[in-house]
């Protein structure tokens, strides 16, 4: 049970300075999002798992360069965020679908409309359904536009904070949040609105 | 403002990513405007939507895993800023010096030509081996912890300076010999005996000490003053041990053995007692 209330920046100075007991309060405040961070980008457990040790190796090794000029989680976001555009670099994943929504949108929206907005118009979707595709569509999104969409929407950061978790600005991540949940409306339609 | 840029502040007022002034225009461009006010609420279903991905627990085996790594090189790094090899040096030169300067100025020792060497070598090994310990104990890094290890040294050696000081103003020999001269102090030797007013003041020589040192570490207190206490006490009395067995040749067994137990109670008693009081100081008590 944790006896800790401090902040997070606290903790990760006493953890700077050798507490096991600080670490063990940061890890479990943000063991939890790290995992799901890697998860709904990725897809992939072992992939995502893989990420989740080696954020936290990072973050261990780094800590004697922390400074509390930096929010903590702005820090460990953007460790997570460099190691997940290794691993794109590395699969060099581009999604088709993504690349028409963001390319040629009107086009698409006409598709949609003109089929009904649905294929099978009796289909009901179960939850587990619906996240799954939720979830391909998500993944389908452009790096970019995912790391910002993501972060806001299920990590609950702020634009100024992704801005420079990202390495971005905060005009330029709300561009891209906007693409992404105009593609993800585009992509999802009426499944979403059955929830 | 268009329409067209309009829809960007629509997603950004879901994100919660929209200024006081932003949020204005926004409002302010929705109250005439019927189809953005349409597009605002099919990005909140999509939004809202969005929630049925939910989070999922990490498996408990993959965080097991990483946190007990983590902490193992973080006792690993503990123990290595402990026990550098510089500091051990460091700690070894100033175990022989302290026990050095220890031995020069015990005061009631006799010559050294009247102590057996054996009792000597001995003593003097053990005191090199205490102070050193309690060197090192204060060169460490300090880490947040049940106790604070560096204070411990430090209330042993500044303990240890403070005893040695009473006892050059004040000896235990020079009470005795008071006590057997005053109508009060012969009454009180009556009642308790030798024995028993060694036990005293060996309790009292231990105990004030720690006490009478504690304002000075109440910067140096974890989260157990007992714990610390208690180890700042057996610390004293280790220190402590080889200057009474240096004096102690003219004396009793039971006279000896009393003085012992009794330097053992009050570093036991003293040790909590001042960590207690040097927390209060800190207000780090809880």
């Amino acid at each position: 049970m944790s006896t800790f209330s401090g902040t997070d920046e606290e903790l990760m100075l006493s953890y700077k300075a050798g507490d096991r007991a600080a670490f063990e309060e940061l890890f479990s405040r943000y063991k939890s999002r790290i995992y799901n961070y890697f998860l709904r980008h990725l897809g992939d457990w072992a992939t995502a798992e893989d990420l989740f040790q080696k954020t936290f190796l990072r973050l261990h090794k780094a800590r004697e360069r922390y400074h509390p000029t930096a929010a903590f989680s702005t820090w460990i976001y953007t460790i997570a965020t460099n190691l997940l555009r290794d691993e794109s670099a590395k699969l060099k994943v581009r999604p088709p679908l993504a690349a028409i929504a963001e390319e040629k949108p009107a086009e698409l929206s006409a598709v949609t409309l003109q089929a009904g907005d649905r294929a099978n118009p009796e289909e009901i979707l179960s939850e587990g359904e619906l996240r799954k595709r939720i979830a391909t569509a998500v993944r389908a999104l452009p790096l970019e536009q995912r790391e910002a969409f993501v972060l806001a929407k299920y990590e609950g950061r702020g634009c100024r904070e992704i801005a420079n978790i990202v390495g971005s600005t905060e005009g330029a991540v709300k561009v891209r949040i906007h693409r992404a949940v105009k593609a993800l409306r585009i992509s999802l339609g009426e499944f979403a609105y059955e929830m | 403002m268009r329409c067209e840029e309009i829809e960007g502040l629509i997603t950004a007022s879901l994100a919660g990513g929209l200024t006081g002034e932003e949020q204005a225009v926004l409002q302010a461009h929705l109250k005439g405007c019927s189809a953005c006010v349409a597009k605002l609420r099919e990005m909140e279903r999509t939004w809202n939507a969005l929630d049925a991905w939910r989070d999922e627990e990490p498996p408990i085996l993959l965080t097991e895993a990483v946190k007990g790594q983590i902490l193992r090189e973080l006792a690993a790094e503990s123990q290595a800023r402990v026990f550098t090899p510089a500091r051990l040096l460091m700690g070894a030169a100033l175990g022989v010096v302290l026990s050095a300067v220890a031995m020069f100025f015990l005061p009631g020792r006799p010559a050294f030509s009247a102590i057996s060497p054996t009792l000597l070598l001995s003593c003097g090994t053990f005191w090199a081996g205490v102070f050193g310990f309690a060197s090192l104990l204060t060169l460490r890094d300090q880490a947040k912890g049940l106790v604070n290890w560096r204070g411990v040294g430090l209330a042993g050696l500044l303990g240890m300076g403070a005893s040695m000081a009473l006892t050059r103003s004040c000896s235990v020999l020079t009470i005795i010999e008071v006590c057997r001269r005053t109508a009060w102090g012969s009454t009180v030797l009556d009642t308790v005996g030798l024995e028993g007013a060694y036990f005293l003041l060996g309790a009292l020589y231990a105990a004030a000490p720690l006490m009478a040192v504690s304002p000075f570490l109440r910067k140096r207190q974890a989260s157990r003053p007992l714990v610390q206490g208690l180890a700042s006490g057996a610390l004293l009395f280790a220190l402590l041990m080889p200057a009474i067995l240096l004096q102690c040749e003219p004396f009793t067994a039971g006279v000896v053995t009393s003085w012992i137990v009794g330097t053992l109670v009050g570093s036991l008693i003293g040790g909590p007692a001042g960590s207690w009081a040097a927390s209060r100081l800190a207000g780090a008590y809880t």
